[in-house]
């Protein structure tokens, strides 16, 4: 039976929406509450509606009694259609009433995604849970009138299959040790996880051997304020080696090997020791050095007094110290490092591992690191001689192939090379003169190969010998250089030679490390480093360059001594305390040049454009 | 025989280096230095030097001019430009006026070298 009371509004168009009121009906306040009523009408039974279980039951009043409400919330949750209409806010129900409630739940939802790992040792898999929920009507006893109220409840999936992850693994084609119990988890877990579910196995790295030192005994130089070892005779045993152990491949999720990861020898055998069984003995008397680097023995000379000219040039496979002064003219050249406990001046000194010159250097040229230096110019000028020989050789077997049909010029081909050299490859006899006056003095008594080029040259390229030149003389001198060429792109990176003085003038100072001149300063020298060049006092005339970088404390002169410094890396620093007017800095190509005294300089830090910015 | 070499600049510095820089180099002799055009011109009648090393800025002086003049004189003159400024209008300004080379200050070992190299290039291997 339809409900009497009518709505007063009527439905919007298109809503299924019915807002009804109820006439005589009690006031009704903020709290759905009803205020106190009355009736004249004799007392029946009134309409009931309770909410049990999700339903909701309606019975009608007896007599005149008055029919129950429903207050039904607007919540997106829920959908209560009466008699097919959604309806939303107070109405009112009668037995007769089709009450039907729709719940928006969400079922729960776990997915599954696979990932290897960047080393394909391991495969996880992450189970993405999104959690459910369902919408329930809370319960309410029967009334007269009664308020829909909705209880929300999270539902969690239900596990999954194992067989179901276990298949997807399966399909990417994974080999490895599957974790049945990370599995087992993800396909119970309850939020979002991520495990481990098939292994690789890792390689394992080979444990290099090393060497330990034996039977060296510790020696402190305290005027240079450095710890060394004693010198020690042929024979002597000074370091053990211990094996190391041998690495075992892998193998990754997709069952290809990992190679172990092998470690390179870290220490090199020096030509002063052997290797016997597992001992490194001395081969010749000398002082041990023991570096990450390195283990030998180098022999050592020393000079307890001053060296003058009259004493002879020193040329030494080794160290050589001078516990003096080295004078007025005197030569050492050293293999390793030349160390003098006294000043240095008009002399020439060349320590391939380093110069240390307790005192100052006047009028002198130190060299350390020549090798180095000279393999970086050496390198370029090989380069060239060799394209330059391809070409000289190129046209004289052209030549030499029409001469040799002509029985008139075939007499005289010994005299073709020659001749294209004077005439069409001046350049390249140019240089292989070069090759042999520019280099000798510091390369023929320590590199061997270039003592052989040098000798060919002498023997068959030059004076008399040159109108006897043959193909095969040709042929030997190319590959010379050709191999040449190779040994010093591969030996550029040496061992670098620092130099350390006290204070320098009128001098050159060339080292391929770092040049450190502790006392009062540089004036009118050249400083050139491969490294770094540090100079706390002052740097006044001459020049300074340096590869990495150049810190000074004093810059030039108050009277404008042009002093010019540059570093060649575009990301090199000068660092300069007081830097006085009419000096040059420049940093990888870009110039500054002051004409007021400047404080706290550091170019190179930052550029702006195409501009070095300074702090003062 | 060794190259010879007259030295020009104004600061007695930068000759006393240049100097110390040549004189790594066995193929190189320096002859003489001078600090003024005028000194520079009496030294390389006098020595004949194979290459004269010239600052651009010889102090108030125009270190160009005295290559023009060099060069007119002495055409056979290697003449080697030094300068601290290395603007491409400074070069050619150097090159029209007869320098063979032109050398940036600091001059480096390597640098020489290559005053080594152009000089046999351009005359020959009497050296």
């Amino acid at each position: 039976m339809k409900n009497l009371l009518r709505t007063l509004f009527p439905t919007t168009r298109g809503e299924e929406t019915t807002r009804r009121e109820s006439v005589n009906a009690p006031i009704i306040n903020d709290n759905h509450e009803a205020a106190c009523f009355t009736t004249t009408s004799d007392i029946h039974d009134d309409g009931m509606v309770s909410i049990q279980n999700d339903q909701i039951v309606v019975t009608n009043p007896e007599g005149i009694g008055s029919f129950a409400t429903l207050w039904i919330p607007d919540d997106s949750r829920v959908t209560i259609s009466i008699n097919g209409n959604k309806t939303v806010g107070e109405t009112l129900v009668t037995q007769a009433d089709t009450i039907a409630v729709l719940f928006d739940g969400r079922d729960a939802i776990r997915t599954f995604t696979v990932k290897v790992a960047e080393d394909k040792l391991s495969v996880s898999v992450k189970a993405n849970v999104t959690q459910g929920r369902e919408i329930h009507l809370v319960n309410d006893a029967p009334s007269r009138r009664a308020v829909i109220a909705l209880e929300e409840r999270v539902v969690l999936p239900t596990a999954s299959p194992m067989q179901d992850l276990f298949d997807l693994v399966q399909a990417y084609g994974f080999k490895g040790q599957m974790d049945h119990q990370a599995m087992n988890e993800l396909c119970r877990s309850t939020a979002t996880t991520e495990m481990v579910v098939v292994r690789g196995t890792a390689p394992k790295a080979a444990i290099p051997g090393s060497y330990r030192p034996v039977n060296l005994v510790d020696d402190m130089d305290h005027q240079l304020r450095t710890r060394r070892y004693a010198t020690v005779s042929i024979g002597t045993t000074i370091a053990i080696y211990e094996p190391g152990l041998s690495g075992v491949s892998g193998v990754d999720v997709y069952g290809q090997e990992i190679p172990a990861p092998s470690w390179d020898k870290v220490q090199v055998l020096g030509n002063g020791v052997v290797q016997v069984n597992n001992y490194v003995v001395a081969t010749r008397s000398g002082r041990p050095v023991f570096t990450k680097k390195k283990i030998d023995v180098v022999p050592e000379l020393l000079v307890n007094h001053d060296l003058t000219p009259a004493y002879g040039p020193i040329i030494f496979d080794g160290c050589v110290v001078i516990g003096g002064s080295v004078l007025d003219g005197a030569y050492v050249k050293a293999t390793g490092s030349v160390v003098v406990y006294g000043n240095a001046s008009q002399a020439t000194m060349l320590g391939e591992e380093g110069v240390y010159i307790t005192g100052n250097v006047i009028g002198s040229k130190i060299w350390a690191g020549h090798s180095q230096i000279l393999y970086a110019d050496l390198l370029g000028f090989v380069r060239d001689i060799n394209g330059s020989l391809k070409h000289f050789y190129s046209e004289y077997k052209a030549i030499t192939s029409r001469a040799s049909k002509n029985f008139g010029a075939s007499n005289k081909i010994h005299m073709l090379p020659d001749l294209l050299l004077k005439e069409r490859h001046s350049s390249l006899e140019q240089r292989l003169h070069t090759l042999d006056e520019r280099y000798s003095e510091y390369l023929l008594d320590t590199d061997k190969e270039y003592r052989t080029i040098v000798e060919v040259l002498r023997q068959s390229w030059k004076g008399i010998y040159r109108t006897n030149i043959t193909h095969e003389d040709i042929v030997v001198l190319m590959n010379l250089l050709k191999e040449y060429q190779q040994t010093l792109e591969i030996s550029r990176t040496g061992t670098s030679g620092s130099i350390s003085v006290s204070e320098v003038s009128n001098s050159t100072l060339q080292a391929s490390g770092n040049i450190i001149v502790r006392g009062k300063g540089a004036f009118s020298s050249a400083l050139e480093s491969g490294d770094t060049v540090k100079v706390p006092g002052i740097v006044r005339g001459g020049f300074v360059i340096a590869a990495a970088g150049v810190s000074v404390g004093e810059l030039g002169s108050p009277h404008e001594t042009e002093t010019v410094v540059r570093v060649k890396g575009e990301q090199g620093i000068v660092s300069v305390k007081v830097r006085h007017p009419n000096t040059v800095i420049d940093v990888g190509g870009f110039r500054h040049r002051n004409i007021a005294a400047e404080k706290n300089v550091r170019l190179g830090e930052k550029r702006r454009g195409d501009k070095i910015s300074a702090r003062r | 025989m060794a190259i010879r070499l007259v030295l020009v600049d104004d600061s007695l510095e930068t000759l006393e280096t240049l100097r110390l820089q040549y004189g790594l180099h066995r193929e190189f002799q320096v002859s003489g230095t001078a600090t003024r055009s005028e000194d520079a011109f009496d030294l390389v009648e006098v020595l004949s030097p194979d290459i004269v090393s010239i600052d651009v800025q010889l102090g108030s002086e125009d270190g160009v001019a005295l290559c023009r003049q060099l060069h007119m004189k002495f055409p056979h003159l290697f003449l080697v430009m030094c300068s601290v400024e290395s603007s491409e209008d400074v070069k050619e300004y150097a090159e029209r006026s007869g320098a063979s080379l032109f050398l940036q200050k600091p001059v480096s070992y390597t640098d020489i070298g290559f005053v080594f190299e152009r000089y046999r290039h351009r005359n020959g291997s009497n050296h």
